[in-house]
Order: C-alpha cells, then structure tokens, then sequence
C-alpha cells in the first residue's frame, strides 16, 4: 500500500466531506437566521437524492447534460418543496419555544421519511455515474475517480458561492442583518418574512444538491436521511452552530477522519462522529467557530 | 378548599383507576384468546406508561427535549435479556439490574448532553442514543445484531395475567416514587430551570448538577420499562433503541400533556389504543402510522400544544364558566 | 397608474398639515398599563419632541407607530391613512424611518453592509439621500466602511444607525433618545446634524429625556409622565407655562 492508496482514501474523505458541508451548511445556515434547527433537514437531502434517482430513470443513461440537469432540477424542486412547509408551518413556531420547534420539525422528520418509504420503497438504489465522470483520471502516476474529483470541485464552488451570496450581495447582508436584529431589518423597510423564507429555501437547496451529488457517490436508501442529520448534527457541534467556515472545516474533519478509520477499524468509524463530538464538548462546548451562548 | 377538593378529587380518581387495572385482567381472561390479546396489550400499554413518564421527568419538568431516551430503554431491555438468556440469572434481579445499567449509561451519556442546553442537548440525545442503537447493530457476538436475542426464559408462575399484575404493582411503584420527585424540592428547583434558568441559577441552584441527576433518574426509570418489555415479549432487538422509539415517548407525552404529570401516561395508552384500532380497521392503516403520528403530532404542536389534559381543563373551565 | 401617488398619499395631505396623527393609544404589558390615552398630532416639517422620564412610556410610543408592538386600543394615521398594527416593514415603505434607541447596528455587518440594509428608493421619489451625501454628513463612517460595525464607538454606532435609517429616504423620521449615553462633543455633533436635516424639511420626533438637548431643537413639544400627555404646545409656551416646567422638567 503505496502514497496512491493513501491518497485515494484522502480523495474518498473529502468528498464525502464535501457533500457532507453542502447539507450541514444549510441546516446551519437555516438555524442561524430563523432560529430553529431543522430535524427534517436529513430527510429533504433523501428527498433530494431519490427525486435524482427517479428522474435518471427517465433522462437518457449516461450523458452528462442528463446528470447536470438533475444538478439543476432537483435541488429546485427540493427548495419548493420547502416553501410549501415554511409558509404553514415553519412560520408559526418563530421565536416559539425550543421545545415546540423541536417537536415540529421532528413530526415533519417522521413524516417524511415514512413518506419516502412509502413512495420509494426500501430498496437500495444509486444513480450512474454519467459516462464523463465514470472513470478515473490521471494524476501524475495515480489514478483517481473522476466523479470524486467532480464533487472536490463543486463542493468549493458551492462553499465559495454561498460565501459570496453572503458577504458580497445584498441579499447577504439582508440574511446577515437578520441573524442579529430581524424586528430592525423589518423596520428599516425589508419584510422579514420574505428573507426568513428564502433562507430556509436556500437551505432546502443545499440539501437537496446534496443530495443528487450523494446519489452517485454512494448507494442510497431510506437510512440515509437518518445518518446524514447525525453527520450533520456533529458538524455543527464541531464546527460551531450558524457558522459556514465551521459547517466546512467539520465536514472534513468527519470525512476524513472516517475514510481513514474506517481502514484500521471498519466498525470503529460510525464511532467517530460521537467521538470526536464528545472532545469538542469537553475542550470547547460551543464548537470551533461558535460564539458561546449566554 | 378548592384546591383540597381537587386533590381529594385526584386521589380518589387514581384509586378507582388502579382498581379497576387490577380487576381488569381476570374480566379480560374469560374471553379466550381475544381476552389474552387485550391484557398483552394493556400490559404493554402499562409499560410505554412507565416509559412515557419517565421521560417526562426531563422534557416536561425538566424542559430539556431529549431525542435519545429510547436509549436508556434499550439497556435495560437488553440487560434483562443477556443477564437472563446469557447469565441465567433470575427475572427478578435481572429486572433490578436493568435500571441499574440503564441509569450508569444515562450518567456517561448525561455527563456530555447536560454540558449543553436547548437545541444542542437535543441535538446530542439523538446522536448519542443513535450512537447506542449503531453499537447494538453492529456488536454481533455480544447483542445479536440484527436478530437480536430471542427466548428470553419465562419463569413457570408468570401467566399473562400474572405478569400484567407485576407489571402494574411495578408501574404504581415507579409512578408514586417520580410523583414523589416532582413534587420534592427537587423538583421544584428542576422546574425552575425550566421556567427560569437565570433565576435558578441566582438562587444558588446548582443547574448542571440537578439536570444530571434528573437526567439519571429518567433513564433509571426507562430502564425499568425496557426490562418488562423484553421480558413481556421474549426478546429484546436493537429496534428498541431506534430513535423512532424515543419519538414514541415524545408523542405520548405531547399528546397526553406534557405539562401534567398523568399526561404522558394517558398520551401513551391513547396512541397505543389508537394503533390498534386502526390496525383493526384496515392493515394499510397501520403502515403510514408513523405519517398518521406526525400528522396528529403537528396539529398538537400548532393547535394543542398542552395536550389533552389541557384540552381537557380547557373544556371543563369553558362549561363552568 | 397615474393614480398611485393620489391613493398612496390621499388628498388629506393639502387638507391637513398634520403628517401624523395619533389617537387615545393604549398599550399595556402583563396587565401594566404602559401608555394610557396618548393623542399627538405631528405637522409637516416640523420637529417635535416627546419630553419625558425613563418609563414614562416614549420608546413604547415609537415601537407603535412603526408597528413593532400591538397597541390595546387607539389609531395610529400617517397622511391620513391608518396603519395601525401594520407590519413594520410597510410603514418603514410608506415613508417612516426608526432610529431606535440602542443603537441597533447590525454588528457582524461592515459599516458599508448596515448602509446596504437601509438603502431603499421610494416609489415616485428622488433619491434624496446617497451614499456619498452620507459620507459628507458623516466623513467617519467614509473612512471606517469597511470595519465591522460591532468594532465602532458608540455615538459612530448612533451615527451609522441614522445614516442607515436615512438610506431608505424616509420623510418622517423617530429619533428615540439618541442623545442617551453619548460624550457632551458627539452629543453637539448630532444636534448639528438634525439641524441639517430640519433644513431640508424633513418631519422629525424626537424623544429625549435629555430636556437641553430637545428643547434646543424642537418647534413643539409633548412632556409625558406615566403613560399620558402632561403637556403639549410650543416652545415658546412651555418656556411660558412656570408650573409645568417647574414640575416636570426641574428648570
């Protein structure tokens, strides 16, 4: 086992971290500006990657224009699906107490889930790869496979497109005008609601493109949902809750860290989010880039 | 003097339920095998009682939503059933030790979770009772995996109806003891963590401590509910730690009142009952139960958030007035 | 379309100077009544000034008239049009623009980005206040753009937040204590600003319990005192009225 194999797990780590920041810095980006973590953000990334698997079988096989179409379609149709859940019901529990928004979001959860079971059905699907991302390329002597290529570099897009939607836009500075003081914005002439509801949509977004990206990656089934809430909730308790540099540099960390324990120690790897979760809380409760609460 | 009626009122009212639980088995025996049916579902109505309580201890009291306890009820089912499949120890220590373990995992996972409040204390339950439930999944020598371990010995004196009435003796016990709690000054200072963290942490109450504690003695108490329910079905399996099952709890106190400490109790015979029905009206039904559930648990939260028994002291007052 | 200016802005407005009017408010807090029957009338162009001990009700009085609380009882008319328990952001369009009174800045926000936020052109409006007419008002906020605002002082926090107010081009604009807790100097520095902004016509209430600082400014003024109006007129009368500034304003 040479430097290549190495790098091949290094490859294999980011790019799940990198499918693993895009979700997480929605449910991040969600919770800092409306206040609620989302429960349900896991089960619109499974959406997301089963609407994908769905509309390939309908797109001819292996064109990459069918695939950058579902890169196109499904994260839109994921952020509508949002909407149809801000607008009722989302709305209704700001600034409600924790414990109702919880119990929301986790009632969606549950329902959404049991949704996809529902319409999906149990069995472990995948999309293919299409076939310009199929193979491998050559990088210097070593073979890597395109397609995790492929997402080490849309996972940086996305995170630097978010970054500038942020820092470099108005609407950016609505959202993060929003985050300190929502009844000001409001009376400075902005409707709030307005912003509150694209942020969560933009939210919805991520996991869906998350979603697709994963869809290829790996195989997908009705646990997936579960299991990338659990990531994500790690993210943020490692990165900080409401931070996007913290949603990234978390992502890595776990999908690194499992790529190469998952070596030594196959069954040890589900335990490192806890673990590295657990150390966080014990040197620094509130995350890397979090701001301590109270 | 209203509010010593009202407590008169309760009492009698919890003496006449308990009494007709424990005359409610030997009614139920004399209609064959439909009768034994109902006092298996009753007993387990009973236990998700206890489990639904205990819970209660910390979302209701303690205001600290806790997406994991299904956890402490796992242990303790899968205690009961490795002391005794494994060990050959008897049920009735077996059913001592469970909480035992169960409350010791409550502590280690506790130590963690109480370090954080609100959302992230949430968000830890469900990745550490995840945690759990992937360990059991994949420990295959020691848990069993998937299959999990089945034939759990049953003592020869334990009949459906004997076994009802334990479960019931144990339930009253529990149920009188976290009572007892709520109503101690502990409790009171748990609700006042609740009500007013800043208040209760001027007044010198140590917040950290008290939730650890509280923490503990909900899992010790899940732990007693997951060790009959391995006993009462046979066998435990790592769908007794599924996050779904800590969801099962959350509904029942929600449904029933998280704010009154029968409601959870109630809640949870409710949803019981009410997933029996449906499954007697068509088997469909019972498939999209978990949609069923969000459903009604989205209209609570939006609706009723005080759940029946709110609903309930809600409609008296308005015929009153 | 021709209409949108006549049924934004009703006829009233030749009718009657007075831009806002507001009518026996009521609003209480857990029981606690905290404004008990205030009635004001503000004329175009004019500076009025609310005079008034801590709780005496002023900043209640404000956060109703920009909507952000539910008065119990009472009107709120702004060119005669009632907007009361209208959404914040729709009386922020129809011309209102809040200063509140702890320096609300957005501070993760770069003094440019909280300018962002508040930047807004009125329909059928020329776009009276810019970036660059900001800048000269207020040359600090030119050279610290792009700081983080949380890193200012706390009378170029005041500054920022009237310059952002301003950026949406209000014509009637609440200045809630904003003398409070700023250095004699930047106090002087503000009174020459809402000078200017008096100049250009702009209709302001201002609410002070500093009374020097209001008194210099305003053409009217209110004294509140738990809840109600204890009297209202000139400046010229009230420097007239012996009792009431014996009383209230401990002249």
């Amino acid at each position: 086992m040479g430097i290549e194999f190495y790098l091949f797990l290094l490859i294999n780590g980011l790019s799940q971290g990198m499918v693993l920041f895009i979700v997480a810095s929605g449910l991040s980006l969600v919770f800092g500006v409306l206040r609620v973590i989302n429960f349900a953000h896991g089960s619109l990334y499974m959406i997301g990657a089963f609407l994908a698997f769905s509309l390939s079988t309908l797109l001819p096989a292996g064109s990459i224009f069918s695939f950058l179409l579902l890169m196109l379609l499904v994260p839109l149709a994921v952020a509508l699906l949002g909407l149809g859940l801000e607008i009722p019901l989302f709305r209704r529990i700001y600034g409600k107490e924790h414990l109702l928004q919880l119990l929301l979001t986790y009632a969606l959860l549950l329902i959404l889930d049991d949704a996809c079971r529902l319409i999906w059905g149990g069995d472990i699907r995948n999309v293919a790869r299409p076939d310009l991302l199929a193979g491998s390329i050559k990088f210097f002597d070593m073979f890597l496979p395109t397609y995790n290529v492929f997402i080490l570099v849309v996972g940086p897009l996305i995170a630097v497109g978010l970054w500038f939607l942020l820092y470099r836009t108005r609407a950016g500075n609505l959202i993060r005008a929003a985050v300190s003081h929502p009844e000001m914005v409001g009376a400075l002439g902005v409707n709030v609601s307005r912003v509150m509801t694209a942020t969560f949509m933009l939210g919805c977004w991520l996991a869906g493109l998350g979603g697709v990206l994963m869809s290829a990656l790996a195989n997908i089934d009705l646990g997936i949902g579960m299991e990338k809430i659990i990531e994500c909730f790690a993210v943020v308790v490692i990165g900080g809750l409401g931070s996007i540099g913290g949603a990234l540099l978390g992502s890595l960390i776990l999908g690194v860290g499992v790529a190469f324990i998952q070596l030594p120690l196959s069954r040890a790897a589900i335990v490192f989010p806890y673990f590295a979760m657990a150390l966080i809380l014990i040197i620094r409760p509130w995350g890397l880039f979090g701001k301590p609460e109270r | 003097m209203d509010k010593l009626q009202q407590v008169n009122k309760n009492w009698i009212f919890g003496a006449a339920t308990v009494a007709l639980l424990f005359i409610l088995p030997f009614v139920l025996a004399r209609f064959g095998t439909t009768g034994e049916f109902w006092i298996w579902v009753t007993t387990e109505m009973i236990i998700m009682a206890l489990f639904a309580t205990s819970l209660n201890l910390i979302l209701g009291f303690g205001g600290m939503v806790s997406f994991g306890h299904a956890a402490f009820f796992g242990v303790g089912a899968y205690t009961v059933a490795l002391l005794m499949k494994k060990a050959g120890v008897s049920l009735i220590l077996a059913l001592i030790a469970a909480p035992c373990v169960a409350g010791l995992t409550a502590a280690i996972i506790g130590w963690f979770c109480v370090r954080l409040i609100g959302l992230y204390f949430a968000i830890l339950t469900l990745a550490f009772g995840q945690l759990l439930y992937m360990i059991a999944f994949q420990w295959y020598t020691f848990t069993g995996g998937d299959d999990g371990i089945h034939g759990i010995p049953k003592p020869d004196f334990l009949g459906p109806t004997n076994y009802y009435l334990l479960c019931l003796v144990v339930f009253i016990a529990c149920f009188l003891v976290m009572r007892m709690i709520v109503n101690s000054s502990f409790g009171l200072s748990i609700r006042l963590t609740r009500e007013n963290l800043d208040r209760a942490k001027f007044i010198g109450i140590n917040v950290r401590r008290y939730q650890l504690i509280n923490f503990i003695m909900a899992g010790f108490f899940a732990g007693i509910a997951g060790g009959l329910f391995a006993e009462l079905n046979r066998f435990a399996q790592t769908e007794f730690l599924h996050w779904s099952r800590s969801g099962d709890a959350i509904f029942a106190c929600l449904v029933g009142g998280m704010y009154s400490f029968v409601g959870p109790a109630i809640g949870s015979s409710v949803l019981i009952f009410l997933h029996i029905v449906l499954q007697q009206i068509h088997q469909s039904l019972v498939e999209i139960w978990a949609i069923i559930l969000g459903f009604i648990l989205l209209g609570m939260v939006l609706f009723a958030p005080e759940g029946l028994v709110g609903l309930y002291g809600k409609i008296t007052r308005k015929l009153k007035t | 379309m021709v209409n949108t200016i006549s049924t934004y802005y009703p006829v009233a407005i030749e009718m009657n100077p007075d831009i806002l009017k507001i009518e026996n408010l009521v609003k209480s807090f857990n029981g606690n009544t905290v404004i008990n029957g205030i009635s004001l009338s503000i004329a175009q162009g004019e500076l009025s000034a609310i005079i008034g001990p801590n709780g005496a009700g002023k900043t209640t009085t404000m956060l109703s008239i920009m909507g952000l609380n539910r008065p119990k009882s009472g009107t709120i008319t702004y060119r005669g049009k009632d907007i009361t328990g209208h959404a914040p952001f729709k009386i922020a369009r129809a011309g209102i623009g809040f200063v509140p009174e702890d320096r609300r800045v957005f501070p993760d926000l770069t003094v440019l980005g909280n300018l962002d936020v508040g930047r807004r052109t009125p329909k059928n409006k020329s776009k009276k206040w810019t970036l660059e007419r900001i800048y000269k008002l207020f040359p600090r906020l030119q050279e610290f753009s792009h700081r983080n605002a949380g890193t200012l002082s706390g009378g170029e926090q005041q500054m920022l937040t009237i310059a952002g107010t301003l950026m949406g081009n209000p014509d009637f604009l609440l200045l809630d204590e904003p003398s409070e807790g700023l250095a004699p100097i930047i106090v002087k520095v503000l009174g020459e600003f809402i000078e200017v902004i008096k100049q250009e016509g702009m209709t302001v209430l201002l609410s002070e319990q500093n009374t020097k600082f209001a008194l210099k400014h305003a053409d009217r003024a209110y004294i509140v005192d738990n809840g109600s109006i204890k009297f209202e007129g000139s400046i010229d009368e009230l420097e007239q009225n012996a009792e009431i500034k014996k009383r209230y304003l401990a002249v």
